[in-house]
């Protein structure tokens, strides 16, 4: 795409202003081409009379004046050109192309400095339409122009310019015949240091007198020149008027900005050119007899040993990227065509070698590549670890860095690395260790400093760092240059990534900035991760949550049925599908009243308005309805009484349906059955004998009583009535205490026989006033940890009972043994542990076989012994057997009617189990 | 007066209780014969009505409730003389036929005469 305006313009005139010199003057028509004074077009000429290999068209400075905006002049020296002689031929009217203006002399915006115009012939024209424009602006601009011409023939404009002169109080013209010698210039200029130089004209003028103005200390940048033919523009040689010779080739290569290189056969070099100079640091003079390894010979030998197949063999150009390094150490990537040149017999002369540095371009490439790697790494389903290695790693191998580190706060709030990718030559050092390892506060060193303060840092020597907390394992690693950047969020530093090599790299604002997008989206992706690692987190806690309570509704022992708000079944636990005999599986969607029908004690269905669960459900105010007097009915059609809460299950606000917990009361009421029954058994076991005490008294207050005998036996009746129901009250007591689990068991160790003796002995009355036979065989019984109280209680009952319930003359057999670990203590009763066996047998009435399964019941009384005048609680052996029961012992019989009973006692050698408690048993 | 003489039977295994009531009984001028359980009370029954039957409940064996379900229909006039005092039990006697019900720790021995003796209009 042509940038510059293109017209087409008119010959219009055309005259002879000098020798050879041509002006012409063209029409742009309607258009008009704003330019400044000094700037040049190009002039194309569409049929060309004459060929000329350079092409149609030149660049020509325009001398006319920006304010004849629809005139173009120019001047032009004849020449044998093509070009030339073509233009030399057109006619007025002729049709040109105009294409510009392009900038090149300008006037300085600001008048400060005098300006020195040099010319040398036909370079007059640029300075004329300066100097036209600044007569015509009246602009104060001290202006000197020194023209020079070979004879005054060739010299144009000189009345033209003698009349500006004239007009303009601040031009000063002087004529010079012949060459533009400085001796010339420094008369007329006292200070060339002050004044600003434009120089126009033959090539040689310009050499010359720039290297006059640079001896003189003028600065470059207050000479701009135009060589005669030859505009330089942005770098650019734009050829003109000038033939091509050796000579142009040599300048040509002189001002290429490729590096140009010419070896022998051999490849030592002949001749370099200034780029080659200035890219590889190297001057001409040490260049000169090197071959090209003094900047190369990076590459592999396969490279080089096909690049000299290539050259010398085939004698084929060659091109390839190649990676060199400068005079100073730094590398750079280049690429190179390397030709041979041959004479016309193709035989091999020398090489030629063009290499321009793409190492900008490659680095444009290689961050581009890096960018699009580690988009497409964040992007792709792999696990973060692999993924942050994955991007250190791109970023270390792709920009030349040995070890890559991102920082991140871990769960302690520290600095901690969350991931590192090292070059496997590094990973032996301690610094990678080191760095895996370590964890420091925010505010820590460098890392800290960044996370902080989260600008980039670029630390050419971490080993000078003194902020660098590993600096010590860096010195070992061998590191010089490191970067340090935050990865942010929301301008906030979520982390900081570090990147160390051994090299000592310039700093690099082009990779910091890239460096600095990567973090922040690996940052991001990091954040982003550990928030849905949070989420997973909490949304496995949810279902554990779930799970658990599920686990919990299936373990606990009420029933739990959850229902929406129609009443549909959502949910029943285990212990709710054992309560009402349907599986949940069975009733899932399905109406719970409609399938658990509920009745009241009379057996009759609870209308629906009744039921808690339509209660709650339908009930404008949400609460929370018990039902305790209900009984629902099972699957298989069978009752059970039931206390069931029912619940609003609400969210808010909004009712989302209903829970049901409800539990079998059926034990209860057996326990409550069984409690009413036993506190009416006791209060009729006492007024038994207050029955007695009552009426024996009211017998001996009777005033008709006079027989002694008599009154003594009543007496004994009463007296007989409240001993009975002090026992009865102990023994009520007793059963309270051990209902209750109040009672205390302290085990001391005592000689358990001597205790048996103590008991034996105060029930001697009783055993000599029945006349019984005691025999006793007892083993060896070491002592033992035992509730004396309770061992009392114990001997007391079993042995009451085998006096109470035998005749006269009957036999008490008593033994203490020794049962070892797993033996047979009687009777299949196998002990777990070795103990003492103590066994009552009696002689007497025996128990029912019909009773066997009630004797350790509450005031059960077998029925063969209550017609027998004793009297007795019903409450010894259920209270024997409680003891047992809580101080790790066991009680049994074997008893056989009119037979007799046997009592077996076990009780561990390690003695009874101690029991906290407030009360002791009577 | 032996031919109008009132003969009760007590059925009672608490033999004190017996003894003490047969002694006050028979001193107000009643036949009085004591059992000591349900059995012998159903048996001395079918031998011999008495005019009043006293009677226990809680005794072994055969108990009073089964010597009332005995009796029911049959035209014996009986009173339950036990310790048990709860309402159904009272409730449940009458049911059965009992005349009433006396808890024998709230009653002295005058009271059962004087109860009797207005049962038998008066007449010992």
């Amino acid at each position: 795409m042509n940038k510059y305006n293109s017209y087409t313009a008119t010959l219009v005139n055309k005259r002879i202003v000098a020798d050879k010199a041509h002006e012409y003057t063209f029409s742009l028509g309607e258009d008009s081409l704003k330019f400044q004074a000094g700037q040049y077009v190009w002039l194309v000429l569409p049929n060309m009379s004459v060929q000329d290999p350079r092409g149609n068209r030149r660049a020509f400075s325009v001398f006319s004046s920006p304010n004849q905006a629809g005139i173009i002049k120019i001047a032009s020296r004849m020449s044998d050109s093509g070009y030339k002689q073509t233009l030399a031929g057109l006619e007025l009217g002729a049709k040109v192309e105009i294409i510009g203006p392009f900038g090149f002399f300008t006037l300085p915006k600001e008048p400060g400095k005098p300006l020195v115009f040099l010319a040398g012939g036909i370079g007059i024209t640029p300075f004329f339409s300066m100097i036209q424009w600044a007569s015509e602006q009246k602009l104060p601009q001290q202006i000197l122009l020194l023209y020079a011409n070979g004879t005054l023939e060739r010299a144009a404009y000189i009345k033209e310019l003698e009349a500006l002169q004239q007009q303009n109080p601040f031009f000063t013209f002087k004529a010079v015949c012949g060459k533009m010698a400085w001796e010339r210039i420094q008369s007329f200029v006292t200070d060339p240091k002050k004044s600003l130089w434009y120089v126009s004209g033959p090539r040689s003028m310009i050499c010359d007198i720039t290297e006059q103005l640079l001896l003189h200390g003028v600065n470059e940048q207050s000479f701009r020149y135009d060589e005669q033919g030859c505009l330089i523009e942005n770098g650019k040689v734009v050829w003109n008027a000038v033939e091509l010779n050796l000579q142009s080739f040599q300048q040509i290569v002189d001002v290429s900005i490729e590096h140009i290189v010419v070896t022998d056969v051999n490849g030592k070099i002949l001749y370099a050119n200034k780029a080659a100079e200035n890219v590889t640091g190297y001057s001409l003079e040490e260049l000169r007899g090197q071959t090209p390894r003094i900047w190369g010979g990076l590459m592999s030998e396969s490279f080089y040993k096909e690049l000299w197949r290539r050259i010398k063999q085939e004698k084929k150009p060659f091109e390839s990227e190649i990676l060199n390094r400068k005079k100073d150490e730094t590398l750079y990537t280049t690429f190179a065509r390397i030709s041979p040149i041959l004479d016309k017999d193709s035989n091999l002369l020398g090489f030629i070698g063009t290499e321009k540095d793409i190492t900008e371009e490659k680095r444009a490439r290689v961050f581009l590549k890096l960018q699009s790697d580690t988009s497409s790494l964040l992007m792709i389903d792999i696990p973060i670890e692999q993924k942050t290695r994955g991007i250190l790693e791109k970023l270390c191998s792709d920009a030349e860095w040995d070890l890559g580190t991102i920082w991140t706060l871990n769960k302690t709030d520290k600095l901690a690395c969350s991931g590192l990718w090292c070059r496997d030559e590094i990973c032996i050092s301690d610094f990678r260790m080191v760095t895996e390892r370590m964890q420091f506060e925010k505010n820590m060193g460098i890392v800290g400093d960044v996370y902080r303060d989260p600008r980039p840092l670029w630390v050419n020597d971490v080993q000078e760092e003194k902020r660098l907390l590993r600096v010590n394992e860096a010195k070992n690693a061998g590191f010089h240059t490191a970067v340090f950047v935050p990865a942010m969020f929301h301008g906030e530093a979520i982390g900081v990534i570090e990147l160390f090599t051994h090299l000592q790299k310039k700093i690099d604002p082009e990779f910091i900035r890239i460096l600095t997008s990567i973090a922040d989206q690996l940052g991001q992706y990091l954040l982003r991760k550990e928030r849905e690692a949070e989420i997973e987190i909490q949304t496995r806690m949810l279902s554990e949550v779930n799970r658990r309570d599920e686990a919990i509704l299936g373990s606990i022992g009420e029933a739990v049925v959850v229902t929406d708000v129609d009443e549909k079944v959502l949910f029943m636990n285990p212990s709710a599908e054992r309560l009402i005999g349907w599986k949940q599986e069975e009733l899932l969607g399905k109406v719970w009243t409609s399938k658990i029908s509920l009745q009241t004690t009379q057996k009759i269905e609870v209308p629906v308005e009744k039921n808690p669960l339509y209660m709650v459900l339908s009930a404008v105010e949400k609460k929370v309805v018990r039902a305790m007097d209900y009984f629902f009915v099972r699957k298989d059609g069978t009752i059970f009484p039931v206390d069931m809460v029912s619940t609003p299950l609400m969210e808010s606000g909004r009712m989302l349906g209903a829970v049901l917990v409800f539990r079998d009361l059926t034990k209860e009421q057996e326990i409550d059955q069984e409690k009413s029954e036993f506190v009416s058994l006791a209060s009729h076991q006492l007024r038994t004998p207050l029955t007695s005490i009552n009426w024996y008294a009211e017998l001996l207050l009777s005033d008709d009583l006079s027989d002694k005998e008599e009154q003594k036996k009543f007496i004994k009746e009463i007296h007989k009535g409240s001993t009975q129901m002090a026992d009865l009250v102990d023994a009520l007591l007793n059963v309270s205490r051990i209902e209750l689990g109040s009672f205390v068991i302290t085990p001391e160790k005592v000689n358990l026989l001597r205790i048996f003796h103590d008991v034996l002995v105060e029930m001697q009355r009783d055993i000599k006033g029945k006349s019984m036979h005691v025999i006793e065989r007892h083993d060896n019984i070491p002592p033992i940890f035992i509730d004396v109280r309770l061992m009392k209680i114990i001997y007391e009952n079993l042995l009451t009972n085998a006096v109470k319930y035998s005749p006269q003359e009957g036999n008490i057999a008593i033994s203490h043994s020794i049962v070892r670990k797993g033996k047979d203590a009687g009777d299949n009763h196998i002990v777990t542990e070795d103990s003492i066996l103590i066994s009552i047998a009696d002689t007497g009435y025996g128990i029912p076989k019909k009773d066997h399964g009630k004797i350790f019941s509450k005031m059960f009384r077998a029925d063969n012994i209550r017609g027998k005048d004793v009297q007795g609680t019903g409450l010894g052996l259920y209270i024997v057997k409680s003891i047992l029961d809580y101080s790790g012992g066991n009680i049994w019989f074997t008893s056989e009617e009119q037979k007799g009973t046997t009592f077996y006692v076990t009780i561990s050698m390690n003695g009874m189990k101690k029991k906290e408690g407030a009360k002791f048993l009577e | 007066m032996p031919n109008i003489q009132k003969q009760i039977l007590i059925v009672e295994d608490e033999r004190p209780l017996a003894k003490a009531l047969e002694l006050k009984l028979s001193q107000a001028g009643y036949g009085v014969k004591s059992v000591f359980n349900g059995k012998t009370a159903i048996d001395e029954l079918a031998k011999a009505p008495a005019d009043l039957v006293l009677l226990d409940l809680l005794m072994p064996e055969t108990d009073g409730w089964e010597v009332l379900k005995w009796m029911h229909g049959r035209g014996i006039k009986v009173v339950v003389t036990s310790n048990l005092n709860q309402e159904e039990d009272i409730k449940r006697a009458k049911e059965l036929g009992a005349e009433d019900f006396w808890v024998k720790s709230n009653v002295s021995l005058s009271d059962i005469v004087e109860k009797i003796t207005a049962m038998f209009g008066g007449v010992a």
